[in-house]
C-alpha cells in the first residue's frame, strides 16, 4: 500500500513541475533569442583630437616687408648723460583735426578744417595749409612749421574719429562700462566687458538667441535667431540670421566646438569670426585688449 | 475551475519572473543607448552591473551634441514586477553649463507600477530645489512642478521664465 501512495505524490509531483520545467524552456529560449537580436555593444565617446591651429593675427605686409623698417633702438645704455627734453610746440587754436592716416617715419596725410568752416582740406608731408606746413605725422598729432616755429595740433577727444565708443555709461545697476575700440580696420573689444559677459550668461540670452544649423543631421553652424541691436552683439556687427561657421579657425560643428571657445575666452587675444550674411561668407576681427 | 484558475495565474506569475532574471539587461540598456546617441546623447564611461532583479549603471559620463554635458554616480534600475523604480544619484552638471543649469542634481526617482501601468511619476531634489512630475503615457505630456531654490531664484531666472508660477510653485509641461 505503501508503494502505491508514493507512486501517487510522484506523479502529482511531475505533474506540477513539468509545466514549471517547460515555461522555464520557453522563457530560456525566448530570452536567448532576444539576446541574439539585440545589440552586443554599447555607444562610447571617443573624444575628437582636432588640432585646429591657434589664431594668431599676422601682417603679411610686415612679414614680406613692405613697410619701412623701424630705426632699431640702442638697448645697452648704461648710464643717461642727460634727460631727455620734451619738445614744446605752440598750439593751433582755430584749426580743427578731422583724421590721421599715420604711416612710418611720421609720415602720412590729414584732413584739417577751419573752426569757422565746415570745408575741409586733405594735406600731405609738405603742403600748407594757412602758411602753415605740415612737417610731420603721428597716430594722435601732427606738427606743422611757420616761420621756424613748429605747433602741435591734436585730434579732440570728441571729434576722434570713434576712438572710444561707450555703449552703457557705468550705472549702479551695471557696475561696468561697455567699451569697443574701432581704430581704423582693427576693433578692440575691452577684456573686462567680454569677462562680464562670460560670467553673467542671462545677458548673453537677454541679447542674442542662437540656434544650431544641421546639414545631413550634423551640426554646421549656429543661426542668430534673435539680436539685440542695441546690445554688444549688434556693436560688434553681427546681425540677426547670420550664421556663425568658425571662431578662431575652430570650425562650429557642435556644440562642443563652441563651448572650446567660451572656455578658452579668457586665453584668447584675438577672435577671428566667420559668419555666412545672405549667402556670403565674410569675416569679423576683433581684438581683446 | 477556481483551482485550475489560480494554477494558470501561477504558471502566468512564474513565466514573468523567470523572463525577468533571464532577459539579457545588458543588451536591452544597449538598444536603449543607440536610440539615445540617434538624438544627440551618450552615456559613456559607464560601468555596468546586471543583478537577477536590478540593473545599474554607475560613473556614466553623458555626452550631449558632443558635449560632455553631465557626470551621473549611479543609476540603479530595480525590477520589483508591481513596482519598478530607476533611482539615479549624484549628477554633477559640467562646469561649463552650471552658468545655464543649476550644478549638481542629488537624486532623481523614476517609479512605474503596473496598478498604474499609463502613468510614470518622477521626484527630484537638488541645487534647484525640489521636483514631482507625471508622465502620462496616454496623452504623452510631461507635467512638471518645482519648488524653487534660492539659488534658482536668484541665478536662473531665465529658467523660471520659461515657467507657469502658481502660488510659488513653478509649473513647466512638455509633449513629446
Amino acid at each position: 500500500m505503501g508503494f502505491i501512495n508514493m507512486n501517487i505524490d510522484f506523479n502529482k509531483f511531475l505533474k506540477f513541475f513539468i509545466p514549471l520545467f517547460i515555461i522555464s524552456v520557453f522563457a530560456y529560449i525566448v530570452n536567448i533569442v532576444l539576446f541574439f537580436l539585440l545589440p552586443k555593444n554599447g555607444v562610447d565617446y571617443i573624444e575628437k583630437t582636432t588640432h585646429a591651429i591657434p589664431y594668431i593675427k599676422v601682417d603679411i605686409t610686415k612679414a614680406y616687408d613692405l613697410y619701412p623698417k623701424k630705426p632699431v633702438q640702442k638697448k645697452l645704455e648704461t648710464k643717461v648723460v642727460s634727460k631727455p627734453v620734451k619738445q614744446e610746440y605752440q598750439l593751433l587754436s582755430n584749426i580743427i583735426l578731422k583724421a590721421i592716416y599715420a604711416t612710418a617715419n611720421q609720415r602720412g596725410w590729414i584732413i584739417v578744417a577751419e573752426r569757422n568752416s565746415k570745408k575741409t582740406h586733405i594735406l600731405e608731408i609738405g603742403e600748407k595749409f594757412k602758411e602753415y606746413k605740415l612737417i610731420k605725422v603721428y597716430e594722435n598729432y601732427v606738427i606743422f612749421k611757420m616761420n621756424s616755429k613748429e605747433y602741435k595740433l591734436s585730434m579732440k577727444k570728441e571729434e576722434n574719429n570713434v576712438k572710444y565708443e561707450v555703449l552703457k555709461k557705468e550705472t549702479k545697476k551695471s557696475p561696468w562700462s561697455e567699451k569697443i575700440v574701432v581704430d581704423g580696420d582693427n576693433v578692440k573689444v575691452s577684456r573686462k566687458l567680454m569677462n562680464e559677459y562670460v560670467s553673467n550668461l542671462d545677458k548673453v540670452w537677454k541679447n542674442i538667441a542662437i540656434k544650431e544649423i544641421k546639414e545631413n543631421g550634423r551640426i554646421n553652424g549656429f543661426k542668430v535667431l534673435r539680436m539685440n541691436k542695441n546690445s554688444v552683439f549688434g556693436k560688434l556687427g553681427l546681425q540677426k540670421d547670420d550664421i556663425l561657421k568658425s571662431i578662431n579657425n575652430i570650425k562650429l560643428k557642435s556644440y562642443n566646438d563652441a563651448f572650446k571657445i567660451y572656455n578658452k575666452i579668457n586665453k584668447i587675444d584675438f577672435l577671428n569670426i566667420k559668419i555666412l550674411r545672405n549667402g556670403n561668407e565674410m569675416e569679423l576681427n576683433y581684438e581683446l585688449d | 475551475m477556481i483551482k485550475n484558475f489560480f494554477r494558470y495565474l501561477f504558471y502566468a506569475i512564474f513565466l514573468f519572473v523567470v523572463t525577468f532574471v533571464m532577459i539579457p539587461k545588458t543588451s536591452f540598456y544597449f538598444m536603449g543607448e543607440q536610440k539615445l546617441f540617434k538624438k544627440g546623447v551618450i552615456i559613456s564611461n559607464e560601468k555596468i552591473n546586471e543583478g537577477l532583479f536590478s540593473f545599474d549603471i554607475s560613473d556614466g559620463d553623458i555626452i550631449y551634441n558632443d558635449l560632455r554635458f553631465a557626470n551621473v554616480s549611479s543609476a540603479k534600475l530595480k525590477l520589483h514586477f508591481i513596482n519598478n523604480r530607476l533611482n539615479i544619484e549624484n549628477i554633477n552638471i559640467a562646469k561649463e553649463f552650471q552658468g545655464f543649469v543649476p550644478g549638481k542634481i542629488k537624486s532623481i526617482q523614476i517609479d512605474h507600477t503596473i496598478l498604474d501601468p499609463t502613468f510614470i511619476n518622477i521626484s527630484s531634489t537638488g541645487d534647484m530645489g525640489d521636483i514631482d512630475g507625471r508622465v502620462d503615457l496616454i496623452k504623452r505630456t510631461i507635467k512638471l512642478s518645482l519648488t524653487a531654490s534660492k539659488l534658482m531664484k536668484s541665478k536662473y531666472k531665465m529658467i523660471l521664465k520659461q515657467m507657469k508660477n502658481k502660488d510659488g510653485i513653478y509649473k513647466y509641461e512638455y509633449r513629446f
